[in-house]
């Protein structure tokens, strides 16, 4: 990878990765330094990095530095979230994102993960395995659990739409 | 093994992790039996198994394993992930538009599905921007071999400048060694700046007599020329040794300022080398040369440089043409105004000039080599200089 693909991955990327980051971890500084991280990381390799495979690996290396992040933290997050928009319309859309995002802060952080790999970037099974180290059939499960449980607190009672 | 007073221990261990068959148990309680005094150290090792019957896990459902996801549902999760293939895909698309469960089903699903939200943006991309230090360019192989060529032909043509010294060619084409003493290379004198062409007294003689004698044998009818010779001096010392049987004589006209040609001489007239000792001007010298026969007759070897005359109708010009040696000491150059041939054309003649006793300089004779050796590759008439990248050195 040169020097001007590199930069070209900042520029391709580095808000697909803080958004993810940001989504988990739910903190703006901490999720900077994830992100900060990552591409520090791709520089350093980045002559064993395929210029077509920096995408997978930014989230690789994001994703492993953010589990370790969470590990070391232990961090109860209390900030709002930033998916949110601020302008206090309460629509019915609004609502609807509002409780999916409570649904998705309950699922434990790898099924989040794998939640947002999936919807956010379109990954495949295949691929959210290799960026999380999980083999196909286990990233398969883990996410039909995932889903299953937002589908469960969408459709409770004191969340119907 | 049986069990005795020296193993019991290994035993007893193996007998509280109840890891012992139902015959070494026993075999265990026998001995135990017979040896009371140990009895006491198997109870107090089963005291020491810790029991577990304390500790309960509350809330086991998030353990349960879902049984009951439907084929359809399974089918509808893979559909919302895009993971089915073409005919999967199309099969749950047709029983959606049927199933009405189904349509509900797929409703709630979808609504699981998550939108990225396009105004989170990473706003510091500057810090993330690298740049890779500045690196050696590799030297191009082809450079290299430019350069080694480059080098390979100014030391070959500096040892040509420095092995040939010794040849001096007369007439058309003859060339006449030089004397012994005559063949002493002659280095230039750096305090003679502009001084030609120079020759002993002692060889002048020799010389007019070697012209007497090669004007006697000049019967066959060649037409006397007129040689001119022109000196020209240079901050380079160029020198012309003398040498044995030229028959170029030091001739002591100068030439005018306009450097138009001198008359021409009477064939009575001897040619005589210039022997010009002053310095700081620059002169052209008439001389009589009287060839000696038209037959080529080069001496091949040691070469002096070798002056290729031409003449024009009023005017002579004089190249320098190299052969394959060049005396460093020779710079004298020939003006010859031949006498219209028989036939009408040009002669070119070849002027031998002594050099034996007149200091060069290596500078200029190497220059003189190198414009020769260069016209002639490229058929490029120059002047009387030596040209440089464009410049033209005059050489005296």
């Amino acid at each position: 990878m040169t020097e001007r693909e590199y930069n070209e991955c900042v520029n391709l990327y580095a808000d697909n990765v803080y958004r993810f980051i940001l989504k988990n971890l739910r903190h703006n500084e901490d999720a900077k330094d994830v992100v900060q991280g990552a591409f520090e990381k791709l520089w350093i390799n980045r002559d064993k990095v395929e210029n077509g495979r920096s995408k997978s690996y930014l989230f690789t290396i994001a994703y492993n530095q953010m589990i370790d992040h969470i590990r070391k933290s232990k961090r109860i997050v209390l900030s709002e979230d930033f998916s949110e928009n601020a302008k206090g319309e309460t629509s019915q859309k609004h609502d609807a994102k509002r409780i999916l995002n409570e649904a998705l802060y309950k699922l434990n952080e790898k099924q989040r993960s794998l939640v947002l790999l999936k919807d956010y970037e379109g990954y495949s099974y295949d691929e959210i395995g290799q960026i999380t180290g999980l083999n196909e059939s286990q990233v398969k499960v883990y996410l039909h659990r995932a889903r299953l449980q937002l589908r469960e607190y969408i459709v409770s009672p004191e969340n119907v739409i | 093994m049986t069990i005795n007073r020296h193993n019991y221990e290994e035993f007893f261990l193996l007998y509280v992790d109840n890891e012992l068959s139902a015959t070494e148990r026993k075999a265990v309680d026998v001995f135990v039996q017979e040896n009371p005094d140990l009895q006491i150290e198997l109870i107090l090792l089963q005291e020491t198994l810790v029991k577990a019957d304390d500790i309960v896990l509350d809330k086991k459902d998030w353990l349960y394993m879902e049984e009951d996801i439907s084929a359809l549902q399974e089918d509808l999760l893979l559909y919302v992930d895009g993971e089915l293939k073409e005919a999967d895909k199309k099969t749950v698309e047709s029983v959606l538009a049927t199933n009405i469960s189904a349509q509900k089903e797929w409703a709630v699903l979808q609504q699981t599905k998550l939108q990225p939200d396009m105004d989170v943006v990473f706003a510091d991309k500057q810090s993330l921007y690298r740049k890779e230090p500045g690196r050696v360019v590799p030297f191009k192989w082809w450079r290299v071999a430019a350069a080694a060529v480059l080098l390979g032909f100014g030391i070959w043509t500096g040892v040509s400048v420095y092995k040939n010294s010794n040849t001096t060619k007369i007439g058309k084409g003859e060339y006449v060694d030089n004397k012994k003493t005559s063949t002493d290379q002659k280095t230039a004198d750096p305090d003679q700046g502009n001084q030609a062409v120079r020759q002993q007294p002692d060889e002048r003689s020799a010389v007019e007599n070697t012209v007497s004698t090669t004007t006697q044998k000049n019967n066959e009818g060649q037409p006397a020329q007129n040689i001119k010779t022109a000196v020209e001096k240079n901050n380079n010392q160029s020198i012309v040794s003398p040498k044995e049987n030229t028959t170029v004589q030091n001739n002591n006209n100068k030439k005018p300022d306009n450097n138009l040609p001198l008359p021409e001489r009477n064939r009575s007239g001897k040619p005589a080398l210039q022997n010009i000792n002053n310095s700081g001007s620059n002169e052209t010298t008439v001389q009589n040369v009287l060839p000696s026969n038209t037959n080529s007759n080069r001496v091949s070897g040691n070469n002096d440089a070798v002056v290729k005359l031409t003449s024009k109708e009023n005017r002579t010009i004089v190249e320098n043409v190299s052969t394959n040696k060049t005396d460093p000491n020779i710079t004298a150059i020939a003006v010859v105004n031949t006498n219209k041939a028989a036939d009408g054309e040009n002669n070119n003649r070849y002027l031998d000039v002594d050099d034996d006793k007149q200091k060069r300089s290596a500078l200029g004779g190497f220059l003189r080599k190198a414009k020769r050796v260069l016209e002639r590759n490229t058929n490029v008439k120059t002047g009387d200089g030596v040209k440089i990248a464009g410049f033209e050195i005059a050489l005296k």
